[in-house]
């Protein structure tokens, strides 16, 4: 079967597959009821129901959701629930979930969501979809005013190609400029400024969501890091990020390599020093190892993607970016078969 | 006492339009038994969202919160630790004597929410990258690489 085969017979079992699935699908719920809101308080509305319908033992603070059509669904009664506490606005992952600019929603890539995180020094660091950046932000000293002061930030070109993704980076880049008022409700933060508002999220994951596979989620030096890797039909691509360190804002970098120049390999450098190692070796490697230039060499291990030759490095350490290194990978016999050097120029 | 829920006809209207489409997508990404709480979840924030009033391409939007709504769902549910993670959560079990092509769900599983949509969006939908690009909010060539990585695990786990 050629691959083109291949595709048409995957297309018409997902057709059928999913045809069937969808035949199967329940009734659409009610639309649910929502009144207006008097205050910005909590971000639910309180929702009536055209008929209550009997559910038995609610939890305190519980209403019916609707039961006009016999099925009830039961939320939280914002006016008599327990609210959850303020989350501290340092110390706090903030997500970034909906940003309007003159009240015109702006979209947010689900791969490339901004993130804000300000230490209690009041050191900020940013990830605007695009770029990573730093800075300091003071609190004050009217209530919920606060000031922030731009530092050091990447300069990754991320235009037209794609999409609306200019257009977040410029709202933040606005809404984190200078004076700006923010409120945090919950877990909920708000910015606002020249018109552009921001709506972030508290989370409690260690690292931005991603659908790239990750490789290595570990430590370094008390620093938490994660790499994650992703496939297409041109080459590979593996991504860092580094929770915030001591004097060391969170960051993230990035390598690509081509498939049509196997002997590539890229070492990326973020603003504070910190790389990682990646490239391609022959798939008659057997082992390889790295070492910073003068220095004693060290075992790396080989990993396959997907069955692929050539092989390729894993990460072995979050490495300084300010020395140059060299990989050398051998045979199974111990022959050398490649020699790579890269880092720093000058 | 409850009041009389002050329904918007527009609102009202526009969920009756993509009502249907949206269960289907959730059945897709979610699983048909909970397909009625993913939309019921999705809906209700987007009905509270202060952006909703501006919001000129609805549909899309509503199938952004049902894809979300389902995201979030699962990175909830999803352990944290701080090891490697090479397996994608599986969003549904699967029975085979009760559940419709089960070989699809099971395929399905396999892949991230973001794939599914893409993947729901193909071939059920039947949009081109571009309009899932649209529908989705994603760039055109993040379609095309969720959808090319999306077939090359649907081939390996349809084999």
């Amino acid at each position: 079967m050629t691959h083109d085969d291949e595709l048409d017979d995957l297309d018409q079992r997902m057709r059928a597959g999913l045809a069937a699935l969808v035949a199967e699908a329940p009734d659409p719920p009610a639309l649910p009821a929502a009144a207006p809101s008097a205050s910005a308080g909590p971000r639910l509305r309180l929702l009536a129901a055209a008929a209550v319908v009997a559910v038995g033992a609610l939890a305190a603070g519980a209403i019916v959701l609707a039961g006009s059509d016999g099925r009830a669904h039961v939320t939280t009664d914002p006016t008599t629930a327990t609210p959850p506490p303020d989350r501290p606005l340092a110390g706090t992952d903030w997500l970034l979930q909906e940003a309007t600019v003159d009240g015109e929603p702006i979209t947010i890539e689900p791969e490339r969501v901004p993130f804000l995180y300000v230490t209690p020094e009041g050191t900020v660091s940013l990830y605007d979809g695009c770029n990573h950046g730093g800075g300091e932000v003071d609190v004050g000293p009217e209530p919920g005013s606060l000031r922030f002061e731009a530092g050091p930030v990447t300069a990754m070109g991320c235009g037209a190609a794609r999409g609306e993704l200019a257009h977040v980076s410029v709202a933040i880049g606005t809404g984190l400029r200078g004076p700006t008022t923010y409120a945090i409700d919950g877990d909920e933060l708000t910015i606002e400024a020249d018109g552009v508002v921001l709506r972030w999220q508290a989370s409690d994951e260690l690292f931005t969501p991603t659908d790239d596979e990750v490789l290595v989620q570990d430590e370094l030096h008390g620093v938490p890091f994660r790499v994650t890797w992703t496939a297409d039909e041109d080459g590979y691509g593996m991504e860092l990020q580094r929770r915030a360190g001591e004097s060391q804002p969170q960051g993230g970098t990035g390598v690509g390599v081509a498939l049509d120049d196997p002997a590539s390999n890229l070492m990326k450098v973020d603003a504070r020093g910190d790389a990682l190692l990646f490239g391609l070796v022959p798939s008659t490697a057997a082992s390889a190892t790295y070492a910073p230039e003068g220095g004693e060499p060290q075992p790396i291990e080989l990993r396959a993607l997907d069955g692929r030759d050539p092989g390729f490095w894993g990460v072995l350490e979050v490495v300084d970016g300010s020395q140059r290194w060299e990989v050398v990978a051998y045979d199974a016999q111990g022959v050398e078969v490649d020699r790579l050097r890269w880092g720093p120029r000058g | 006492m409850m009041t009389e829920p002050a329904v918007d006809e527009d609102d009202a209207t526009t969920y009756a339009a993509h009502a249907t489409r949206l269960v289907a997508l959730a059945t897709a990404l979610a699983g048909p038994s909970a397909a009625e709480d993913a939309v019921s979840a999705a809906v209700a924030k987007v009905l509270a969202s202060p952006a909703w009033p501006h919001v000129r391409d609805r549909g899309a939007y509503l199938t952004r919160a049902v894809v979300n709504e389902v995201h979030d769902h699962h990175r909830r549910a999803m352990r944290r630790t701080a090891r490697e993670r090479r397996v994608a959560p599986r969003a549904t079990t699967v029975d085979p004597e009760r559940d419709p092509a089960p070989e699809v769900i099971a395929a399905l599983a396999a892949l991230s929410v973001r794939q599914r949509a893409v993947v729901f969006l193909t071939y059920w939908a039947d949009l081109t990258p571009a309009a899932i690009a649209t529908e989705l909010g994603l760039s055109e060539g993040s379609v095309r690489k969720h959808l090319a990585r999306a077939r090359a695990t649907l081939r390996r786990e349809l084999a």
